[in-house]
């Protein structure tokens, strides 16, 4: 057991991370229409794979996750205004929501428009995504989880070189896709001594240096554990064949960069997680195949700590509780222990 | 490198060879680099030689290693008394070890000063 | 408790030692005269302890890297809780050299095994190259982790050790 809270206290690490991720997705977008099935009731014989094209590169642009389905299955669905046979089509179907699109005063249906056809159907899924952020509390839930929203998160910020990021007022950083860093501003209310003490307490790699083409009041620092997640956020893709009734089964592509893993197959236990320093890594166990819910469900218990608390106490507190309910004393925590402490130095 | 100097190698398997005749008690002798290839060899029809020339190299650098460790200087010989003969093992200079074998068990003092004189010899002839 | 680091000739087993030993390194040091890059090579043994306790220490071994030293790992292995196979990513077959080791450390390891991949250039950016490593553990049915390390950084070697501690954690 103690190795378990071990292994949970190697969480904290990037937890705050997490935990902040989770928390701004949960505030401003988790309403949005991120992951939804989409029907296109097309009256002309159009190529379908412009239509997937189109939607493909709209969910890259938007970070979304717009899936097309039968009619049956969608969430939204989508009917030209050319097409004669539409109430037809969606007979049965007045519990979905339907958009009607189409521009009469054009001779030619909105998807096989001059421009090429693709941008087009792109702007319409556009339109359709403002018209659904504006009406969300007529959208059907989805049951995504804040690991979904993460995902996307870092979908979206995977789009542009340079992002910046604001988690609440203290945490401010850029996040570079050119080479996979982030740099921490610091936010002027308070001294760097102070930030670098927040970061450091919360088990932040923090340092500071100074870059020219920062104000004078910005310092930046690298958040090495943050490089990890993201690298993990991209070696994994939802397995089809897993998915359980409210549970999703996540499926690692390759196994990721930087992890350590007993490799057998289907042993969905993620066991241990990460530690801190250059190679921060989660130590996974298990497997072609994972539950990220696992984890999920543990940092979702770290939510309670305030790990930003500018005194550092939270952090502090947690690991003293966690090792202090566990007396058991051996040789591999000594050893545990004794390369914790060497980190720490 | 030294395994490749055939002059080199030619004088020190003449003062291997002198050795041997010269104290026929001697089984074996072999001159070993501290690396543990074996530079020289009085017999070489030994299958085993070349593996107990590496364990010796790394005996005696153990023996050095202990010896500095207690604070008493590098170790001057290595002698490994055994049921059915003896091993002793001198360093020549940095780079090369002798190593000698015999099976008379009361032939310690003949078997140390024989080798020793030649370890000598040969620092003397190669230097 | 006992961790052995073996691996090929310079790939960092005894630099990984000093860096992290509480102690001054025990090591039996040699001028090589096979590998000419290299001022020392290993031909016993290195030691190096990590303090636990008042009673206790990690013991943490090196093995010389030559296959004509293999006897020194047959010893050195015995009693041995953990084991680290350093891969220099330079060498030209570095798989060749992970099967080595493999082949002759078989019969000590269960789920007791790490791997660190040395003279990498880019620690971020080699998900190939560990990928493939961890591809070839697979075929010895070995269960390991696979990490880039930099062996004269002392907190690449404490992750090294952290993971492996784990994986031995983890099979009690």
């Amino acid at each position: 057991m103690f190795y378990k809270n071990c292994f949970y206290d190697y969480l904290l690490n990037y937890a705050l991370t997490l935990v902040k991720i989770i928390f701004v997705e949960s505030c401003n977008k988790l309403d949005l229409p991120i992951s939804i099935n989409i029907s296109i009731l097309l009256v002309d014989a159009i190529d379908k794979k412009r239509v997937e094209f189109a939607l493909k590169m709209f969910n890259k642009h938007r970070g979304v996750d717009w899936v097309l389905s039968s009619t049956k299955e969608a969430d939204v669905i989508i009917v030209s205004i050319d097409d004669p046979d539409s109430d037809n089509q969606l007979e049965g179907l007045s519990d979905k929501t339907t958009i009607t699109y189409g521009k009469p005063q054009v001779n030619y249906p909105w998807h096989v428009s001059p421009e090429g056809g693709a941008l087009e159907i792109m702007s319409v899924f556009s339109d359709i995504y403002t018209f659904l952020k504006n009406k969300r509390s007529s959208l059907p839930k989805k049951t995504a989880n804040s690991f979904d929203e993460l995902l996307s998160f870092f979908g979206r910020i995977r789009l542009h070189n340079r992002v910046l990021v604001k988690f609440s007022e203290d945490i401010v950083f850029i996040a570079n896709n050119m080479d996979y860093t982030v740099e921490f501003l610091k936010p002027k209310n308070l001294s760097i001594n102070e930030y670098i003490s927040i970061l450091k307490s919360v088990d932040f790699e923090a340092s500071t240096y100074s870059l020219n083409d920062i104000p004078d009041d910005c310092v930046s620092t690298k958040f090495d554990a943050f490089i990890f997640y993201w690298h993990l956020a991209h070696e994994i893709e939802i397995d089809d064949a897993g998915e359980k009734e409210n549970q999703r089964v996540y499926k690692l592509k390759t196994w990721p960069a930087l992890t350590l893993v007993n490799h057998q197959e289907h042993d969905l236990k993620i066991s241990a997680l990460m530690s801190k320093g250059i190679f921060d890594i989660y130590t996974i166990s298990g497997k072609a195949r994972c539950q990220i819910e696992d984890v999920y469900k543990y940092i979702l218990s770290c939510i309670s700590v305030d790990f930003v608390d500018a005194t550092g106490n939270s952090i502090s507190h947690r690991k003293r509780s966690l090792n202090g309910n566990n007396k058991r004393s051996s040789l591999l925590t000594q050893v545990l222990q004794k390369l914790n402490f060497l980190k720490q130095e | 490198m030294i395994s490749n100097n055939k002059t080199f190698t030619k004088i020190i398997e003449k003062q291997l060879l002198n050795l041997v005749s010269n104290f026929p008690f001697i089984e074996e002798a072999v001159i070993v680099s501290s690396d543990g290839y074996v530079v020289a060899n009085s017999k070489t029809n030994n299958k085993c030689i070349e593996k107990v020339s590496t364990m010796g190299s790394s005996m005696i650098s153990l023996a050095d290693t202990m010896t500095a460790e207690l604070k008493m200087g590098r170790c001057v010989n290595l002698i490994t008394e055994n049921e059915s003969g003896l091993v002793v093992i001198i360093h020549i200079n940095s780079d090369l070890k002798i190593i000698t074998v015999t099976r008379k068990v009361s032939q310690l003092g003949m078997l140390l000063t024989s080798t020793k004189k030649y370890a000598a010899k040969i620092r003397e002839s190669i230097n | 408790m006992k961790f052995v680091f073996t691996g090929c000739v310079g790939s960092g087993k005894t630099e990984a030692i000093k860096t992290v030993s509480d102690i001054p390194v025990i090591s039996t040091e040699a001028i090589p005269t096979d590998y000419l890059s290299k001022k020392t090579t290993t031909v016993a043994l290195d030691y190096g302890e990590l303090h636990l306790s008042k009673n206790n220490k990690l013991e943490l071994y090196g093995t010389p890297g030559q296959r004509r030293f293999s006897y020194m790992w047959e010893i050195l292995s015995k009693g041995a809780s953990g084991f680290i196979i350093l891969v220099n990513h330079q060498r030209e077959n570095p798989l060749d050299d992970l099967d080595m080791y493999l082949e002759n450390f078989s019969k000590y390891i269960n789920n007791n095994l790490v791997v660190g991949i040395t003279h990498t250039e880019d620690v971020i950016r080699i998900t190939k190259e560990l990928t493939m490593y961890s591809e070839h553990l697979k075929k010895y049915n070995f269960s390991a982790a696979v990490l880039p390390v930099d062996a004269r950084r002392a907190c690449n070697v404490i992750t090294l050790l952290q993971a492996l501690t784990l994986s031995i954690e983890e099979k009690l």
